[in-house]
């Protein structure tokens, strides 16, 4: 859900770091307050444990695809959410400086879409509420059930909210010309699975960590002794739950009913970006269907004749030297290259000469 | 420089680790700290250190270790840790080196200057802006006993200085301890480098000292070590 | 080669770069930061059709490649990851916005397709100026310079921890995975009955690395300050290239260079 420079406008970014640097500002006064800046060796080790775990390929089963973590709930339900909330934003940041994965500009953007979300919203109005809910019982086998569902849901709606943002912002940005409503059903649906694999993920490696060191885990009660069992439980009513959150979704999905091409298009732009979600580098090369289907666009669009007659003559001559103008930036870009070379070759032939 | 009196510490209620133990490193003194797993070594070093709080007296250089010394204490200990990834959390060894030094108050111009000793007596003055992530295991080890000489601390503990290490750093690091002139306190299942490093030999069973006296006469005593789950240094085993 | 492998290889080779020395790496790390961010500020603000005055823009990061001396095609590599879903976005254009906005011989090209190339030059371009950055300042001076710039101690301290931690968590990771493929034949990814250990297990071990990370401060007189490198002061060396970068941004944007120059080629 990385979003890139290209997709904002300045003025986006700019409210978009100024909310997120609001965020940062509340939760760095709060950590300062319980004086848990000792927590700092805690965070980066765990910021970087994220950073890392996020490039795991988890099989999904029955499908042949793999889910990723991203980790913004997993981090909360550890280090809570304004630790966690930092920890988020120097993954992203190391990300966009390091992997160009992002971008400078965006970092604001993103920070809010899938840090604070995951930390704030995720924690204080699902994982919170659920952990210290009494109607599960105190048993070790609830606790398991409350770590699951707070978990999956906590994804799910973390992971709308972020989509959503996405849209949002680049629409807000007048980047593209989808139409908003046909934008949101594209990006909905597809963030409800990552957010469920997500959310899976995040559960069972929660659940993994209650069962070994439940006081690492946020808002948990420690039960003593009493050997764990209620899986079945657990598995049942995160059974129900995807059930429900996927048959909304298709809903959503249903009601919007974009047209035929539409779908067409959403058929080669949803496996780019699901695959880009991933970074999955290997199975995404520029020959894939976007590549493809870009080339026919640049066709279709080009030669069409239906739209032989639209230009107007006044514009060919300031068409005519905007050509020319960029052709000779061009070649002043290739004279410097030229340059650079040259200069270069002279050092080294000094240096050895000497 | 470093005495434990009567010195007594469990994680778990009716679980001791250590079990009243008293002895004294004078000053200057190198002494190996050996034992089987779970003897207690490790916690004889954090208690040390202030890291943990036990029953029973420690003291250095006759201060007591007490959350007020702390401060006090640990300038004067310098703790070479057996992971070093986990002691050079800086990204470049210079920064790292760095960071001791001006949390205790020296200016910049002295801790340059510090810097550059150190590496230089080292002889790894080209790791200084090397990356820790970057730099080999050899190289990481000599880097981490430079962040604490760094300090310039009275004594060094280590902390399985040899773990890991091809022949060729164990060598290294083995002549660089050897060189310090500081009081020196070592915990190792490398017996043959406490035999090259050290005079003194406390040998830790079951949370008790079961000897303490010179490293050659203890080295050699088979029937001591294989009791206590330890085995001959190679270089005393003979054929 | 894993995944993990791969970022690590990526990481190691952003910090040589860094390392280098060319007259770009030794500028103030600050200069460079806000030239940098004020370039994609500049970028990001041309018009979706404004083709012509945007392509000018493509000088500055090519002269710092030069002057720089580094190549070009190292940082192609990074563009697999923004490109595509640039691309993602920017495909939908030349199908919902269909009016001629070019003409170039018979060939007409829609306003949907000058936004999609504009969208993507943006984003290459965004890239390219954020890469020049890190491939020309190390993390530890770039930091120092967030410092002065008054970014949050904390989240500066943060930031370096972090990155420290990530070249030793990754390294675990991607030994960890090649274990597990070694064992797994022919497994993609993660099997569902490990999802939960597999992460879970270095997660655990990670806390305790964190209590003995945090040891290893305290020994060393850790309170609650961390010191960072000392760069040195912002020279005027370092205000001419700012301004200079800035200047030359603004005249890029308020005046279509490549038009101007067409125009009198063209006369």
């Amino acid at each position: 859900m990385h979003m890139a420079d290209a997709l904002l406008a300045p003025a986006v970014a700019g409210v978009m770091y100024v909310a997120s640097g609001t965020a940062v500002g509340v939760s760095i006064h709060k950590l300062k307050k319980d004086d848990d800046a000792k927590k700092l060796p805690l965070m980066a080790v765990s910021a970087a444990l994220v950073f890392a775990g996020q490039m795991i390929n988890y099989t999904i089963p029955g499908t042949g695809s793999s889910g990723h973590m991203c980790g913004g709930m997993l981090l909360s339900a550890l280090l809570g959410p304004q630790a966690g909330f930092l920890s988020m934003i120097v993954i992203l940041a190391i990300q966009c400086l390091f992997f160009a994965d992002g971008g400078l500009m965006a970092l604001g953007a993103n920070i809010w879409n899938m840090a604070f979300y995951g930390c704030f919203v995720g924690y204080y109005l699902i994982w919170r509420p659920i952990m210290r809910s009494k109607r599960f019982g105190a048993t070790k086998a609830a606790q398991r059930v409350k770590i699951i569902l707070a978990s999956i849901i906590g994804c799910v709606l973390t992971l709308q909210l972020g989509a959503f943002s996405v849209v949002l912002e680049t629409s807000l940005s007048g980047i593209t010309e989808l139409p908003f409503g046909a934008f949101v059903a594209l990006m909905q649906p597809i963030h409800l699975a990552i957010g469920l694999v997500e959310g899976l993920i995040t559960a069972a490696v929660l659940i993994f960590v209650y069962e070994s060191r439940p006081e690492l885990v946020q808002e948990v009660e420690p039960v003593e002794g009493e050997k764990a069992k209620g899986t079945l439980k657990g598995v049942v009513i995160t059974i129900a739950i995807i059930a429900i959150v996927v048959g909304s979704g298709l809903s959503l999905l249903a009601s919007s009913n974009p047209d035929g091409l539409e779908w067409a298009l959403f058929g080669n732009a949803e496996a780019g970006y699901s695959e880009n979600m991933g970074l999955d580098e290997e199975e995404f090369g520029i020959q894939s269907g976007v590549a493809d289907a870009a080339g026919k666009v640049q066709e279709t669009t080009s030669f069409l004749p239906d739209y032989a007659f639209s230009g107007s003559d006044s514009a060919v001559g300031t068409t005519v030297s905007g050509i020319v103008g960029s052709a000779i930036v061009a070649g002043i870009a290739v004279l410097i290259c030229f340059a650079g070379k040259f200069f270069r070759k002279k050092d080294k032939k000094e240096v050895t000469n000497e | 420089m470093i005495e434990f009196q009567h010195v007594s510490f469990a994680y778990e209620k009716n679980r001791p680790v250590l079990k009243d133990l008293s002895f004294t490193i004078g000053k200057g003194e190198a002494v190996g700290l050996i034992g089987a797993n779970g003897a207690g070594k490790s916690t004889v070093m954090k208690l040390l250190l202030g890291l943990l709080e036990g029953e029973g007296h420690v003291l250095v250089d006759g201060t007591e270790v007490s959350r007020k010394t702390l401060g006090e204490i640990r300038k004067k200990l310098g703790f070479v840790l057996q992971n070093s990834d986990n002691q050079m959390f800086m990204p470049t060894v210079y920064e790292d080196m760095i960071f001791g030094p001006l949390n205790y108050g020296l200016s910049r111009e002295e801790t340059e200057k510090r810097v550059d000793e150190v590496l230089e007596t080292l002889g790894i003055p080209d790791l200084k802006h090397r990356y820790n992530h970057k730099i080999s295991g050899g190289e990481k080890r000599m880097a981490a006993i430079a962040t604490v000489l760094a300090m310039e601390p009275e004594a060094v503990l280590l902390d399985e200085p040899t773990s890991a290490l091809d022949p060729y750093n164990r060598r290294i690091v083995i002549n660089t301890i050897r060189q310090l002139p500081q009081t020196k306190l070592i915990t190792s299942h490398d017996l043959d480098m406490i035999l090259d490093t050290c005079e003194r030999v406390i040998l830790l069973s079951g949370g008790e000292i079961v000897a303490d006296g010179a490293a050659e006469e203890i080295l050699s005593n088979r029937e001591l070590l294989e009791k206590h789950r330890m085995e001959l240094p190679l270089s005393k085993m003979g054929r | 080669m894993n995944k993990m492998q791969k970022a690590l290889r990526e990481l190691s080779e952003m910090d040589a770069l860094a390392q280098r020395s060319s007259l770009i790496h030794g500028l103030h790390p600050a200069a460079k930061l806000m030239a940098t961010v004020v370039y994609i500020v500049v970028t990001l603000s041309f018009n979706k059709y404004d083709l012509t005055g945007l392509l000018p823009m493509v000088l500055w990061p090519i002269l710092l490649f030069q002057i720089s001396g580094i190549e070009v095609k190292t940082c192609f590599y990074k563009l697999r990851i923004v490109l595509p879903l640039v691309m993602a976005v920017g495909l939908f254009n030349p199908f919902f916005d269909r009016d001629i906005l070019l003409r170039i011989g018979t060939v007409e090209v829609s306003g949907g397709v000058i936004s999609m190339i504009t969208l993507m030059l943006k984003g290459v371009f965004s890239l390219m100026a954020s890469f020049l950055l890190m491939a020309t300042t190390p993390i530890d001076k770039l930091c120092a310079a967030l410092r002065k710039l008054f970014v949050p101690k904390i989240l500066v301290t943060l930031l370096l921890l972090t990155y420290r931690y990530v070249g030793v968590m990754t390294d675990e990771l991607a030994v960890m995975t090649e274990a597990y493929q070694l064992r797994a034949p022919g497994q993609k990814g993660i099997h569902i009955s490990a999802w939960g250990s597999f992460l879970g297990q270095l997660l655990l071990r990670s806390m305790d690395r964190a209590q003995e990370l945090y040891a290893s401060m305290l020994l060393r007189g850790y309170h609650q300050h961390f010191h960072y490198v000392d760069i040195r002061p912002f020279g005027a060396k370092d205000a001419l290239y700012l301004f200079g970068c800035v200047a030359a941004f603004l005249v890029v944007r308020l005046v279509n260079i490549a038009q101007l120059i067409g125009g009198m080629v063209i006369r």
